[in-house]
């Protein structure tokens, strides 16, 4: 303890102060009476207040460093760190004999990275003027960085890099640009993606997950401006490249589809190989090609999308027609099923057929036929009875059991479609009672009934295996092959089954489609024409080949083309020739006969 | 060596600070040895070239040639804040010298013992003039030095409490009014404290009455004469860093710095915070911050000793000299000195508003650093001069 002496002096300057009340009980207490105590007392009173203030200064500090540290470590962290992606290689898409359709190019894309400003313009007009890039975007993102322009050619990257003294700010980081070298007429089934690189259409978006892969991140050290000052402070993750992809298509035979359409202003064209269910040739026209979507200018983009015939259908899958006559083989399949009729059965053709007060014209007097030479000369009358026959109910019941028709076939290109075909409800609701003509109606394929070409081809294929592995159009994601979860079938015997083969054979052997047959190669087929509200018929064809263990099978619609056998059947024709290699052969001439009209399936009303 | 202590720790400061300098640009470094060795001739000089005692008989001319600097710099000084005058190679700021002129005068006049209110009136227009003149400037805080070497004097210097009380109540009276419960505490405190001083009755009612209608009539003005416009120019006025955005993220970036500094730092010319110009006035304002970020909680705990230390030694200084005038001299030096060191280290620790003011003896910056030193040469000198009286 301080001893502070027992002398009693006042402070002269202080004798009517009563405040040491405050800091002693007890008046009289000799401390404040030490010589130069009230001096003391005063300089201490000052230098408190200071002192006050740096223990709390210190205080501060230990609660802000030592208590809170790692949090401001975090926030010190966030300041300088930029996570900026590593795009992965976008997997590739190719036909099946390793045509490449869709692949990338490596090329370059700028990216700026935020200091506590943003980018100013002056900087973008820098980069403006050093990349050309007409289309900068600026897209200002709350990551800590802003994708400014991707697709940069190597040579401009290279200007930029050079500067670097003035592109501090930005960043040239790897991009993989979409390219499609031969998608061509198969764009509609690859589709395109966004200038992201995201699918936006076709298979680039039904697996675009796949395709993408995963980015990898890199980690920089950057100033407050933005400028990098290290790179890979942490060691960067990789990305996962995307998965390549490979399809059933023949880019060959759907080129050759394409060509073959050139006189056609559009249609579409299937062909699927029917033992295992792979999907070769899915043509659809018109189209815009994949390279259009991503990288056409916006005038080409709305040239394309505006032109007439919706150029974004794709008409293969989501294109819904009216069979007509190519529906007649599953007329005679739901007849034989229904037990309606035998292969053996014969109707007599006089020309057409009466049903109530009106009467339903055949193409020609055909006179009596069994069923094989019902298909081939695709007599109407023959299927009016076989309608006749089952009514209308049975029938459409007959229809139902047949899944595959009213199924959706999920190729992954989208838009696919099931056929549609009107329930009896509809027809209770529509016609009354008097549904029996539209029964027979319905057996020429035509009134409410539409079919998608993938359908049409579909019932080619059953006729000709009586099953076929669910239609695909992709069979290898990555390197792993693609097996068809489950088999479309046909519930008939198969002596029925080839009593409707057999009339397909005699259609092209010797029916309506005789000019198409190919020398020394048996192959099933039928036309039909469908009526089009709009103009010309539409003229189809369906087929599978070669007759002897079928292999294949197909549709084509060719829209406003005509007669069945005239436009499309030559187009199918040409299409097995070339899968089967056969040399090339010319049309036969057919002499018309005089007084039969080729194929007139119009049924007309009489009073 | 009771001279030098103060030096001592301060250009301990000055070295620390000097290390971190380096960390930040050696360039600033450089530059800031020249500004310390000016400082130390400013120091010699104050110390053996020029007695207190000459100081004293010349501390009003001196006043009045800064007043005068003062007025000219609002004339001529700008562009912006007319708060320095441009020459090629430093800014000159008249308000460092003015510090220097009002401690003198300061001390000079409240010298006598037992000082009358008279002089106690004079000291506080010396005072009011300089507050004035740099608060138009405007520069509100180094304004506040001031004041706080006004109040630090009149309490050192032995003015009796009943006056300092009637002194500073209505401006405690008036900084409360703007909220009904302390506006009531503030009556009840000063009502307490002056029946504790003993004094007459007449003297609590009139402290007390003069206190409620200053209170009274404060928001009245602010609310009722003052038109909206005119309300918004004196906020601005008072506080017009407190509405720059960039103001408020330098202030936040040093709190940044300083808490990822952690408790041993990032090591030397490591720190992200300022490497990476996060924090811009790194080399200025903000060293602290600076030196907390690379060196930690031990470098901040450090530089708050050495201050401590400092403290320490001055008011050693102070205790020692008799003479009052010689110890106005000393205590005003302190209060200069702290003041700016208390409302630096507080304001970059986010604890105060961010005031601009440069970290005694650290910061880089050549009025501040010769300013300090002279000051330092001032304590020493008039710790000589009161050893010389001893002696006798």
């Amino acid at each position: 303890m301080v001893s502070w002496g027992s002398k009693v002096l006042r402070d002269p300057l202080e004798k009517s102060v009563g405040w040491s009340l405050l800091l002693y009980p007890s008046p009289g207490v000799k401390m404040r009476d030490e010589p130069g105590f009230f001096q003391r007392f005063r300089i201490a009173l000052v230098v408190a207040f200071f002192a006050f203030a740096l223990a709390g200064a210190l205080a501060r500090a230990f609660y802000m460093q030592v208590i809170r540290g790692w949090e401001f470590g975090g926030r010190a962290e966030i300041n300088y760190l930029r996570r900026v992606p590593i795009p992965p290689i976008r997997g590739r898409i190719m036909d099946r004999n390793g045509v490449v359709l869709a692949s990338w190019e490596p090329r370059f894309m700028a990216v700026a990275l935020l200091g506590d400003t943003g980018i100013t313009e002056d900087e973008v007009e820098k980069l403006r003027a050093t990349i050309g890039a007409d289309s900068l975007v600026v897209k200002q993102s709350y990551l800590g960085y802003a994708v400014l322009a991707r697709d940069i050619q190597y040579d401009k990257a290279l200007a930029v890099m050079e500067r670097s003294e003035s592109f501090g700010w930005l960043l040239m980081l790897p991009w993989f640009t979409r390219t499609y070298p031969h998608s061509g007429p198969l764009s509609p089934i690859v589709g395109y993606v966004d200038a992201d690189g995201v699918g936006k259409a076709g298979l680039e978006k039904a697996l675009n997950d796949e395709l993408m892969g995963s980015p990898g991140t890199k980690y920089l050290m950057v100033d407050a401006k933005g400028r990098v000052v290290k790179e890979d402070i942490y060691p960067p993750e990789e990305p996962s490249q995307g998965k390549d992809i490979k399809l059933s298509v023949d880019s060959r035979l759907q080129e050759a589809a394409d060509t073959l359409f050139r006189g056609y202003r559009s249609g579409a064209a299937v062909v699927m190989n029917i033992k295992t269910g792979e999907i070769l040739v899915l043509y659809t026209k018109p189209y815009v090609g994949s390279w259009t979507m991503v990288y056409g200018t916006s005038e080409e983009k709305s040239a394309a999308l505006s032109a007439p015939g919706s150029p974004l259908l794709n008409r293969a899958v989501s294109g819904l027609y009216p069979p007509g006559s190519t529906f007649k083989p599953v007329v005679a399949l739901a007849g034989l099923a229904s037990g309606a009729i035998t292969p053996a059965s014969v109707f007599c053709c006089g020309g057409g057929m009466k049903m109530g007060t009106r009467f339903f014209k055949c193409t020609g007097i055909h006179g009596c036929l069994d069923l094989v030479h019902g298909i081939e000369h695709s007599c109407n009358t023959y299927f009016y009875s076989i309608a006749a026959r089952m009514g209308l109910p049975t029938f459409l019941d007959q229809l139902e059991k047949m899944g595959f028709l009213k199924r959706r076939y999920d190729l992954g290109i989208g838009g696919e479609k099931p056929a549609l075909i009107p329930s009896m409800d509809y027809y209770r609701k529509n016609f009354g009672t008097h549904y029996g003509g539209a029964a027979l109606n319905l057996s020429i394929g035509q009134g409410e009934l539409l079919l998608t070409p993938l359908h049409m081809a579909l019932v080619a294929g059953l006729v000709a295996r009586g099953e076929i592995p669910l239609p695909h159009v992709v069979i290898q994601i990555g390197g792993e092959p693609y097996i068809p979860p489950e088999t479309l079938r046909l519930s008939i015997s198969a002596e029925n089954r080839e009593a409707v083969k057999k009339g397909m054979l005699l259609v092209v052997e010797s029916g309506t489609a005789k000019s198409c047959r190919l020398p020394g190669f048996k192959f099933g087929g039928k036309t039909g024409t469908a009526q089009n509200p709009h103009g010309q018929d539409h003229s189809l064809f369906i087929f599978y080949a070669p007759y002897d263990d079928p292999e294949i099978a197909g549709a084509v619609v060719v829209e406003q083309g005509g007669f069945g056998a005239t436009t499309a059947a030559p187009i199918a024709r040409e299409l097995i020739r070339r899968y089967f290699g056969l040399p090339p052969a010319p049309l036969y001439i057919v002499k018309k006969k005089a007084g039969e009209n080729q194929e007139q399936e119009e049924p007309e009303e009489i009073e | 060596m009771r001279r030098f202590l103060p030096l001592f720790f301060a250009l301990g400061i000055t070295a620390l600070a000097m290390v971190e300098l380096f960390s930040v640009g050696t360039a600033h470094a450089l530059r800031q040895l020249v500004w310390v060795g000016l400082g130390a001739l400013a120091f010699a000089f104050f110390y053996k070239a020029i007695s207190p005692l000459t100081l004293r008989r010349g501390a009003e001319i001196i006043y009045w040639v800064s007043m005068v600097l003062l007025v000219a710099v609002l004339i001529l000084g700008g562009p912006g804040a007319k708060r320095w005058f441009s020459f090629g190679f430093m800014k000159l700021q008249p308000s460092e010298i003015a510090k220097i002129a009002i401690l003198l005068v300061l001390s000079k006049t409240l010298e006598t013992k037992s000082p009358e209110t008279m002089r106690v009136m004079i000291a506080v227009g010396y005072s009011l003039l300089a507050f004035a003149l740099i608060f138009v400037e405007p520069d509100l805080a180094t304004a506040g030095a001031v004041i706080a070497l006004l109040t630090s004097l009149l309490v050192v210097s032995g003015v009796r409490f009943s006056l300092l009380l009637l002194l500073y109540a209505p401006l405690v009276a008036a900084a409360s009014s703007f909220w009904l419960w302390s506006f009531i505490a503030v009556v009840l405190a000063i009502f307490v404290i002056s029946r504790l001083m003993k004094r007459r009755w007449g003297y609590t009612l009139g402290i007390t009455t003069m206190v409620i209608a200053v209170g009274l009539a404060t928001p009245l003005i602010w609310k009722g004469v003052l038109k909206d416009y005119q309300r918004k120019r004196i906020i601005a006025f008072v506080a017009p860093k407190a509405q720059s955005t960039r103001t408020g993220w330098q202030s936040l970036q040093a709190r940044v710095a300083i808490g990822s500094g952690g408790l041993f730092g990032k090591g030397y010319g490591k720190g992200t915070q300022k490497g990476l110009e996060f924090l811009p006035e790194a080399h200025t304002d903000f060293i602290f911050a600076a030196v907390g970020e690379e060196f930690g909680f031990l470098g901040c705990a450090v530089v708050i000793g050495l201050f401590a230390l400092l403290l320490w030694s001055l008011v050693r200084a102070a205790v020692f000299i008799e003479d009052q005038y010689l110890r106005n001299l000393v205590m005003g030096a302190t209060t200069i000195i702290f003041y700016h060191a208390s409302f630096n280290l507080l304001s970059v620790l986010g604890l105060f508003p961010v005031a601009g003011l440069p970290l005694p003896f650290a910061s880089y910056g050549g009025s501040h650093i010769i300013m300090e030193f002279s000051l330092l040469g001032i304590v020493a000198a008039s710790v000589e001069e009161e050893m010389r009286r001893k002696a006798y």
